[in-house]
Parts: C-alpha cells; structure tokens; sequence
C-alpha cells in the first residue's frame, strides 16, 4: 500500500512537471517539481534508494521530450538523492537552522550541476549571466519548496 | 573477496552513486549515438500520444488567441484601405483640379473647403480658406472642373463665404448651346435646376450643354453649368421650362477654384 502511494506520487509529480511546467514557465526558467520528489524520497529512504529513485527518475526525465543533454537529469537526481538520502535522521541531531541550510544547500547544488552541463558555454563566455540563470532557475524551484513546507513540512517526515 | 562483499553491503549507497555518476557520463558522452537517438525517438512519440490531449487544449487556445489577433488585423487593414481609397480618390481630385487649371485661361486660385452651411442667411452655402489677403473679393466666380459651383458673397482676410449654385436665391444667366437660347437658371430640387425664361420658338433638346452667358457681370462668358435633362413647353405660356443637371455633386465638393480678376 504503501509503495502504490510512493508510485503514484511519482506519477502524479511526473505529470505535473510534465503537463504543467510549460504553463508554469517565466522566460526560460521552468519549477523543478522532480527534484522536489527526489529530495523528500531521499529524505524518507535513506541515501542508497535515492540514488537508485534519483537514477530511474531521472533517465525517466530524460526521455521526456523536454529534456536536453541525455544522462543529465540521471546525475543530478541521483546526487541529490543521495545527498538528501544523508539528511535522514538527522533533524533531531542538528538544530533546525543548519538542516534546512542543508537542504536549500542541496538543491541549490543540484541546480548547479544541471545550469553547469546544459550552459557550458555561457558559463565560458558570461559567468555573470551564468550564475543569474542558475540562481533564478534555483530561487524559482526552492520558492515551490517554501510553499510546500506549509503543506509537507520536511521535518515531519519520521525518518528525518 | 567477504571482506569486499561487506565494505560493497556497507557503502553500498556510495558504490550505487558511483555507479550512477559513471552510468550518467557515459550517457552524456554518447548523447548524439544512433541507438540514444532511436531511443529518445520511440519514447518522444510515446511522450507525445500521452501529451496529445494537451496540444489539443492548448491548439485550440492558439487557434481562438490567432482568431482574435486576426480579426483586430482584419479591422486595422480594412480602416487602413479605406484610408488608402479616401487618398487614391484626392488625390485623383487634386489631379484633375492641377491639369484643369493648367488647361484653364482664367485667373484660378485654388481654394479648400473649411466648412459647409457657413452663412445662416443663405440656405446653401460654405467656407473657402481664402481670402482678400490671396486676392478673392466679393462676388467672384467660384467653379470646379465640372462648372460653376457659386460666387463669393462675404470675404476676411484669411476666409470667405460662397453662396453656392443650389442656394434658392441663387440666379445664374446661362446660354443653352448649340441653339444658343438663353435664361435665368435657378435651383428646383436635388440637383436640378430650371431656366424658365428660354423662348418657345428656341431649339433646345434633352442633352444639350449649359454655360455662362456672360450677361452677367460676375460669370465670365461659357464656362460650363450642366446638361438639359428635360423640356417642358405648356400650352399658353410664353416660355419654354428647361430642367438642367449640373455635373458637380454639391454636398462633397472639397476642392474648389475661385475666378480672381
């Protein structure tokens, strides 16, 4: 029952990242409700089953048509996985400050590696604009994250 | 090899992002592969049977939003001809007007209409935009290539009123050629005028052209009216009744020629 909801959650994150983020798109920089996914299944699931949910996710995502450079999204989702995976069972360990900076950290590391691969050359020839496309590709997924956070707060994941 | 089994069972997270990240790259290197590409293909036809309903949605927001765009386009080009008509047709005008006074021997000044109905004395009058200062004094002859058109009755400095040839108390002596009858002509409805005073023994005939008589000493001699429409010769009356059309349409006349000594 409860890897029906897993699955399905996926689904419908699929559907929505995939159906909607066109609509949801300001210029070029579109919300990455996938990576939203990954963290919280990481978070859940422990390191190990995020990189495996990161990997399968992401080479899911990477055969969408929206996706650029094949064998991207599979390593920044399986980092992210992993790296959230190692969050687990630590919000009562570390004060509330310095987890949820991990946290932000982790995306914010995501989008990094995905910005780096996909605009190699700007961040060549303009790394001003570089780090612009990154922060807002970031700041506009991380403000979903916030909204979420009144909904599915990350603390209250009982692994966390 | 336990040993190994056990560190692998220990950091088996590491080893499978290890694996990821190495599976990834070798991805990424062979992006532009033919079997990656065969690949992306299937799944991008699959993606796109999935995502049809939304395209459908989404074309027929297209579609409406173009719809729209086009009949506001549609609005603009047809306001857009119609202006381009209105020029193409001054611009004829104004043709016609250059070649006529060009062609003309007599003392034109092109004039333009500033308003219609300018006098509350007359019932058919308007303004020129010409005045004493270009030369225009009282009763001068006012005509277009088509005819006579009026005579100024008010001139300014800058502007002048015309009492125009449909004002009821207009009077016009005009001859009525080839027989060369001659008449008072004055407005009788619309566009049509009537001379009554052409004699009963006269040859007029329906078609025959009107112009000045030069009785008058406003009207320079032949310069032409309109074009006998009707006769009517009744029976104890000493006169013939001659309905004349004149070929200017009064009501749209824009561009104007006043006859300056």
């Amino acid at each position: 029952m409860k890897d029906l909801r897993i699955w399905s959650l996926l689904i419908f994150i699929f559907i929505i990242q995939y159906l909607l983020s066109d609509l949801l798109t300001i210029r070029y920089y579109q919300p990455d409700f996938i990576v939203i996914y990954v963290l919280y299944f990481g978070l859940y699931y422990g390191p190990y089953y995020g990189v495996i949910a990161g990997f399968s996710i992401g080479l899911l995502v990477d055969l969408t048509p929206m996706a650029s450079y094949f064998g991207i999204s599979p390593l920044t989702y399986s980092l992210t996985g992993f790296l959230s995976g190692h969050l687990q069972n630590k919000y009562n360990r570390l004060s509330p400050f310095v987890f949820h900076s991990i946290w932000i950290l982790i995306i914010g590391f995501h989008f990094m590696i995905f910005t780096y691969i996909r605009f190699q050359l700007l961040f060549e020839v303009d790394k001003l604009q570089f780090i612009f496309r990154w922060f807002a590709s970031f700041t506009y997924t991380l403000f979903f994250l916030f909204v979420m956070q009144f909904f599915f707060p990350i603390k209250r994941i009982h692994n966390a | 090899m336990r040993t190994f089994y056990l560190i692998i069972t220990k950091h088996k997270d590491i080893f499978a992002l290890i694996f990821s990240i190495i599976l990834s790259l070798m991805m990424l290197a062979n992006g532009d592969s033919d079997n990656l590409r065969l690949l992306r293909g299937k799944s991008n036809s699959i993606f796109a049977y999935i995502y049809s309903p939304i395209t459908w949605v989404r074309t027929k927001a297209l579609i409406e939003e173009e719809a729209l765009l086009l009949r506001e386009k549609n609005l603009q080009l047809t306001f857009q001809l119609e202006s381009m008509r209105h020029l193409l047709d001054e611009n004829n005008r104004l043709k016609r007007l250059l070649n006529f006074k060009r062609e003309s021997q007599l003392n034109l000044y092109p004039a333009r209409v500033i308003n219609m109905g300018a006098s509350p004395h007359l019932s058919s009058s308007l303004s020129i935009d010409i005045g004493s200062n270009s030369g225009v004094s009282v009763n001068d002859p006012i005509m277009t290539p088509n005819g006579i058109i009026g005579k100024t009755i008010i001139v300014d400095d800058q502007e002048s009123i015309v009492q125009l040839i449909n004002d009821v108390t207009f009077r016009l002596s005009v001859r009525i050629n080839p027989s060369g009858s001659t008449g008072i002509l004055r407005w009788l409805d619309k566009n049509m005028y009537m001379i009554k005073e052409v004699q009963k023994n006269s040859n007029v005939e329906v078609g025959n052209q009107v112009v000045t008589s030069g009785f008058s000493d406003i009207f320079p001699s032949d310069l032409p009216v309109g074009e006998v429409i009707n006769i009517t010769d009744e029976r104890g009356r000493f006169h013939k009744s001659v309905v004349v059309k004149i070929n200017e349409n009064i009501g749209s006349i824009m561009n104007l020629f006043v006859i300056v000594e």
